[in-house]
């Protein structure tokens, strides 16, 4: 009953702050309320609630999730689980969920503010795997979800690893002829993939078009810094690079955050700096990796993340993302590398698959 | 700077070249002592260096004299003079031992001290060495070279420290194509990407990834377990000889409070040094780990994690460290063997190290707790004698 009230009053608290206003008493006192209900229920974060100190729910290293269940249900009650990639760390981390409705809201509502403020008929161009192939992807979950909501029509180009280059030409040909802006929403390494498959052909998409592009590069395809991919899609697509936005969103995680400057450019305001804007329901900040208590606005930590949508996982979540906060917004500067220690010793770990 | 660089290094090449036979002819009992003189004249000329050492390596002063004084009594006329007879006795009968030739020396910056061996070694056995050493921690090797220098001119040109980055790439390969060995230490990365440089008939010596486990049979006395804790607060854990776990057939639990008392006893002693932001991220994520599925012992600069696990998690260094139970020796035997050549170091109690044997392949140096950092000069390495690839018969 408890959690049932809970879900209803973290829905109407994302309802009234639909607008992108914060209320941060009203915030923390619910994420309070929510972390007690999940120390209660859940053994491993109990453990390690009982050794935080300070006046903040201790946070579950992401980590955590590859090694114990962290859900307030049991296993017979999942509705669907999330694994994290297995690119970095033998085994997957899962985060599982009862009901995917504080997420469908959560997902929803930030799109609708960051990528769709202007409410436009827009064709989807998904570079990622569909939710059908990829039923344990919380993105590709999200991008089917944002399909349903804000397009008219949706097509992946992405299939076992490979761009399909030849119908991503020709349906994007297709929409600079009938004039249909589109939106490429797919995640960094996809697009350079796209980028080394599309070669010397270009595109003028019609105006409205924008692209998302979301998660780092997991080794999967060359680097490319923020500013240089943003450049290539600019010139690839022919789309303005202030509509060209990066996502930042975790497996572990139910809400998603967002650049503003697509936001900025087609309500027509200023451009705004290139840094992440954590939803109103979400607490975020840099912490010391030491003391974990939060760090001065401006200065490197590691960022934690504390997600109301969370509710039968574990909400208040500590990432080895390092970030500053600045103006409310954050700074990514880059992920830290997991547990690879340093010098000659090495991530075996990785190597000889992890912990059992 | 590059090309100031190239002329720099193409210089220190050449002349590294040109003293070769004579610094072959001094003889390995004339160059012994020069480095025996060299090693305390710079013993008794350390210390004003120390908090620049402590700045540089990140440890703290009482770490950094610790690496120091530990690594100095390493160097002794035994040592060196077995070095040598070792490699003499192990060409064929009647054969001439000659050193190889000019010495290229790739360091890498976790342990400090480490030029001192891989500088040594060649040297004593006659092979001019020109080190490359990472910017931001080339400062012993310098030292070192200096201490050489001052001794005798003939190290003017027998050794320099060259520091520039790995990315210059034209001034790796000058470095790497007139070098008749190689010794490398660094990632798995690194080094697979200097072997691609190697020009024929280059004697490579690799010393990628690693690391250090130990084993206790039984509960572990007291001693044992103050031993590990030097060995865990050695360069704040951050060597390729470094434990990032102990496995025992004992009460994990039981060693693991008696290790906490240990570890802020040495911690007093030694204090950890400044913890690198992403090193302190992946160290809340391993401490997270242990809380959320286990046991975590913490002091004020380590922890120790204490897990029901069939292997040990292994940690990011920086005095965070496993204690996992195994059945018995046979299990920490295959446990051991899975590391392969990775495991470098095996620090083992309950028992004496020569009863330990591990399986092909697996080559680590085997030696008491407390020891684990501590190698003696001559000792193989990674299976194979000090001596080898440098020199021929």
């Amino acid at each position: 009953m408890t959690r049932h009230r809970l879900r209803a009053r973290i829905l109407d608290f994302m309802g009234a702050h639909e607008d992108g206003s914060r209320d941060d008493a009203s915030l923390d006192a619910l994420l309070d309320e929510v972390a007690g209900v999940q120390a209660r229920a859940i053994p491993a974060y109990a453990r390690l609630a009982r050794r935080a100190g300070g006046p903040l729910p201790a946070a579950v290293p992401t980590d955590v999730f590859r090694f114990a269940r962290l859900a307030i249900h049991s296993d017979e009650e999942d509705l669907r689980v999330f694994r994290t990639s297995g690119t970095t760390q033998h085994e997957r981390g899962a985060h599982s969920f009862r009901d995917l409705s504080l997420y469908d809201r959560a997902a929803e509502i930030q799109a609708r503010r960051f990528l769709f403020p202007d409410e436009r008929p827009l064709r989807f161009v998904l570079l990622s795997p569909s939710a059908i192939d990829a039923p344990d992807s919380s993105l590709s979950y999200m991008l089917d979800l944002l399909a349903t909501r804000f397009c008219t029509t949706s097509r992946h180009y992405l299939s076992r690893g490979s761009v399909l280059a030849e119908e991503l030409e020709k349906d994007l040909r297709d929409a600079e002829a009938e004039r249909v802006p589109v939106a490429i929403l797919g995640t960094s390494f996809a697009l350079v993939h796209a980028e080394d498959a599309l070669g010397t052909r270009s595109f003028s998409l019609p105006a409205g078009s924008r692209l998302m592009q979301t998660g780092g590069f997991k080794g999967r395809s060359r680097e490319l810094s923020p500013s240089e991919m943003r450049t290539r899609l600019c010139s690839r697509y022919g789309i303005p690079e202030e509509r060209i936005v990066s996502e930042y969103g975790m497996t572990e995680l139910s809400s998603q955050f967002y650049e503003p400057s697509l936001r900025a450019s087609l309500l027509g305001e200023p451009a705004p700096p290139r840094r992440y804007v954590p939803a109103p329901w979400v607490r975020a900040f840099p912490v010391d990796p030491e003391s974990l208590a939060p760090v001065p606005d401006g200065e490197l930590g590691i960022l934690r993340i504390d997600d109301l949508a969370n509710l039968d996982s574990i909400a208040c979540i500590q990432t080895s993302d390092l970030a500053r906060r600045v103006d409310g917004a954050l700074e990514l500067v880059g992920r830290a590398p997991g547990a690879t220690p340093r010098g000659c010793s090495l991530a075996i770990d990785e190597m000889l698959g992890g912990s059992a | 700077v590059s090309l100031r660089l190239v002329d720099s290094l193409e210089d220190r090449l050449e002349r590294a070249l040109a003293i070769a036979a004579r610094f072959e002819a001094l003889g390995a009992e004339r160059r012994v002592e020069l480095l025996l003189a060299a090693t305390a004249r710079l013993e008794s000329s350390i210390e004003p260096h120390v908090d620049e050492l402590a700045r540089t390596s990140g440890l703290r002063n009482a770490n950094v004299r610790w690496g120091l004084s530990t690594t100095f009594e390493t160097v002794t006329k035994d040592a060196l003079t077995s070095i040598v007879r070792s490699a003499e006795a192990a060409g064929p009968k009647g054969s001439l031992m000659r050193p190889r030739g000019l010495h290229a020396l790739i360091l890498s910056g976790n342990v400090f001290t480490a030029a001192l061996r891989a500088l040594y070694v060649p040297l004593c056995l006659g092979n001019p060495v020109i080190a490359k050493a990472s910017a931001r921690s080339d400062l012993f090797a310098h030292l070192l070279t200096r201490a050489l220098v001052e001794t005798d001119p003939v190290f003017r040109d027998a050794v320099a420290v060259v520091t520039f980055s790995s990315r210059e790439s034209d001034l790796v390969a000058l470095l790497l194509g007139r070098c008749h060995t190689v010794a490398a230490y660094g990632s798995d990365e690194t080094i697979r990407a200097l072997r691609l440089r190697l020009g024929a008939g280059v004697r490579f010596l690799p010393h990628g990834h690693g690391l250090g486990l130990a084993f206790v049979e039984g509960d572990g006395t007291d001693d044992e377990v103050a031993a590990f804790a030097d060995d865990v607060t050695a360069y704040d854990q951050r060597g390729c000889l470094s434990p990032h776990a102990l496995l025992l057939t004992g009460d994990a639990r039981g060693f693991a409070a008696r290790l906490q008392k240990a570890l802020a006893a040495a911690s007093f002693r030694r204090p950890r040094g400044s913890l690198p932001i992403d090193v302190g991220a992946a160290q809340v994520q391993w401490r997270g780990v242990a809380q959320a599925r286990g046991e975590l012992f913490e002091g004020l600069d380590f922890s120790i994690a204490v897990e029901r696990a069939t292997r040990p998690r292994l940690s990011p260094g920086y005095r965070n460290v496993s204690i996992v139970g195994v059945e018995d020796r046979d299990a920490f035997i295959a446990l051991a063997g899975s590391f392969g050549a990775h495991l470098k170091a095996v620090g083992v109690g309950g028992m004496r190290p020569s009863e330990l044997s591990l399986r092909l392949g697996c080559v680590p140096r085997i030696c008491a707790l407390g020891q684990m950092q501590r190698p003696p000069l001559e000792a193989a390495w990674e299976g194979a004698p000090a001596h080898d690839g440098l020199v021929a018969y």
